[in-house]
């Protein structure tokens, strides 16, 4: 009896480490994350001349019930083939920044952190979109890419 | 000893379960909200002139004149395309506005070292090429002067139209 009774103690004791071990993050975290389309339109003589395309302050926005961190990545590995198929138009040409912050950063497939924050409930974040244009290797197309952003606790 | 042994298994298998279990909770706790936007931009053909003159004014002295041609002027075309180009050049106007009805053939133009041609009001090619960025081009000018016909006066001409377009 004795002993049945400390294997149960033993069981809960080593399902509470595993649970320490594995995470420290509240179970059943609440979070959802919504981006809009990223559309820049149309790309044109002012767009080329200026060397890009600049689309400031797309919403994100938040909710949670723990900390949270924020990333962003693209599922393709570049934005797509001209309507001719002469040039295939790279990731990193298309760039983002919070909206409150300076450094552009290239798009990659490899998950990059936009913000985290201990704030609870919801909540939105402003970014800027960015595509590079250049006369000699742009040809005319539609370039695309799906774009993901991703929450999780911190 | 067989009771101790039966015991342990169902212990393990305890384990086995509860530990299963913990997997998918933490599994649901650690579960990573995203959404995903498409990203999409539309380029076009686009083709850009830009040129550093809009009034061209010759004034031939008798030298000239007694040669049959004015001094040379200078155009100078910046060019920019994402796309093949042709640049055209042609003539408003059949004649000049002046003392007498001087023929647009009195223009002459001509484009890196290939020769001066008369201008016509049918667009002749100067130049193309493929995608460029901020690519200079020069075009030269001239008048024909005639002692028997162009007698003094003011003389004005139209317009000249550059035109960038698709081969």
């Amino acid at each position: 009896m004795r002993s049945g009774l400390l294997r149960n103690i033993i069981l809960v004791l080593l399902v509470m480490t595993a649970g320490m071990m594995l995470g420290s993050a509240p179970a059943f975290a609440d979070q959802m994350i919504t981006a809009g389309d990223l559309s820049l339109g149309i790309a044109g003589e002012e767009e080329f001349l200026a060397g890009y395309v600049l689309v400031p302050r797309l919403p994100v926005f938040w909710e949670s019930d723990t900390p949270w961190t924020l990333s962003v990545s693209s599922l393709d590995p570049d934005l797509g083939v001209s309507n001719d198929a002469s040039f295939v138009k790279p990731l990193g040409d298309l760039l983002w920044r919070l909206s409150d912050e300076e450094v552009w950063r290239p798009m990659s497939q490899d998950p990059q952190e936009l913000t985290w924050s201990f704030e609870m409930g919801a909540g939105v974040i402003y970014i800027d979109v960015l595509v590079r244009l250049d006369w000699l290797s742009d040809a005319p197309g539609i370039y695309r890419a799906d774009i993901v952003f991703s929450m999780a606790p911190l | 000893m067989r009771r101790k042994i039966d015991a342990t298994a169902r212990f393990m298998a305890r384990l086995i379960v509860a530990t299963i279990f913990l997997l998918l909770l933490t599994r649901s706790a650690f579960a990573v909200p995203d959404d995903q936007s498409g990203f999409s931009i539309i380029i076009e053909d686009v083709r850009t002139l830009s040129l550093d003159s809009e009034i061209t004014y010759f004034a031939p002295d008798v030298m000239q004149i007694l040669s049959g041609w004015t001094g040379e002027q200078v155009w100078t075309t910046t060019i920019n395309a994402n796309v093949d180009w042709v640049l055209t050049i042609r003539g408003t106007e059949a004649f000049w506005d002046g003392p007498w009805q001087k023929p647009v053939g009195d223009i002459w133009w001509e484009y890196n070292g290939g020769g001066f041609v008369p201008l016509d009001t049918e667009p002749a090619e100067v130049c193309s090429a493929g995608p460029s960025d901020h690519q200079v081009h020069q075009i030269r000018f001239r008048l024909a002067v005639d002692l028997l016909k162009d007698i003094p006066g003011d003389y004005y001409y139209g317009y000249l139209v550059l035109e960038l377009a698709a081969p």
